[in-house]
């Protein structure tokens, strides 16, 4: 059982929106993208077995992550309202579904973690409020607190 | 050229007389998962134990290996077994290469 407030579920409705196109956008070579979809082989004399590998894989981790990702939203989508809770959203999740938004939740935070330049010594109550893209953190920091509570539920 | 009344066959190229190098050789191919900045440590336990079975315990140390020593290797094998684990590796968004075992 996922309990959120309805803004969180308009958020990541929003931000699976994005996360889905930019799966869905074969000519997209940023950053997000590199990180999202990597190489396999590093020795530059492989080239023609990383080429091989990509078309062999590239549409197949397309497609998983599109799966899920459906999933993953029609849930948010049919999300009910909780008795006792103003604005509050409850999602049944079963076994199947908690891995799904396990994966999509931590796609979500490789993209915006890759987008914000993340690295080892991030710490969000370092940050400036002021800075531009604090918001970007901050949603960075929830989904983080988000996914570690799915996983604590999932492995129990 | 015969000699006697047998046949010599001579080989076209040097590969051919090797056969397959890479399996007569056995030179097995390694899967390394790579220590990253956004992956928890908690999400990379639960994905060494979703793909390749281990027990929690033994997914754990895994990951500490990748947290502390920057890398671990996962897995070996053919290089088709490991181009298949490295898929199923970004397929859960964890940064993992092959290479050729040294």
């Amino acid at each position: 059982m996922l309990t959120l407030h309805v803004r969180e579920v308009e958020v990541l409705q929003t931000v699976f929106a994005d996360l889905g196109r930019m799966f869905s956008d074969h000519s997209s070579v940023d950053v997000v993208t590199q990180r999202l979809f990597p190489r396999a082989y590093l020795d530059p004399t492989e080239e023609d077995a990383e080429r091989h590998w990509q078309e062999l894989v590239h549409d197949d981790l397309v497609e998983s992550r599109l799966t899920s990702m459906t999933d993953v939203v029609r849930s948010l989508d049919s999300a009910l309202p909780v008795r006792g809770m103003r604005d509050g959203r409850e999602l049944v999740l079963g076994d199947a579904l908690v891995a799904h938004w396990i994966g999509v939740l931590n796609d979500a935070r490789l993209a915006v973690g890759t987008a914000l330049n993340v690295t080892a010594e991030w710490d969000f109550d370092a940050l400036d409020p002021d800075d531009p893209s604090y918001e970007l953190h901050a949603l960075y920091a929830w989904m983080t607190e988000l996914l570690g509570a799915l996983l604590a539920a999932s492995t129990g | 050229m015969e000699i006697g009344t047998e046949e010599i066959v001579v080989p076209d190229t040097v590969e051919e007389l090797l056969g397959d190098t890479e399996t007569r050789l056995d030179v097995p191919w390694v899967v390394i998962v790579w220590d990253d900045p956004i992956n928890l440590m908690d999400y990379v336990t639960y994905v060494f134990q979703k793909l390749f079975g281990y027990t929690k315990a033994k997914a754990r140390r895994l990951m500490l290996q990748v947290h502390n020593e920057g890398k671990a290797v996962v897995s070996s094998g053919t290089r088709e077994r490991c181009e298949n684990d490295v898929a199923r590796l970004h397929a859960h968004g964890l940064w993992a290469t092959m290479q050729h075992d040294r």
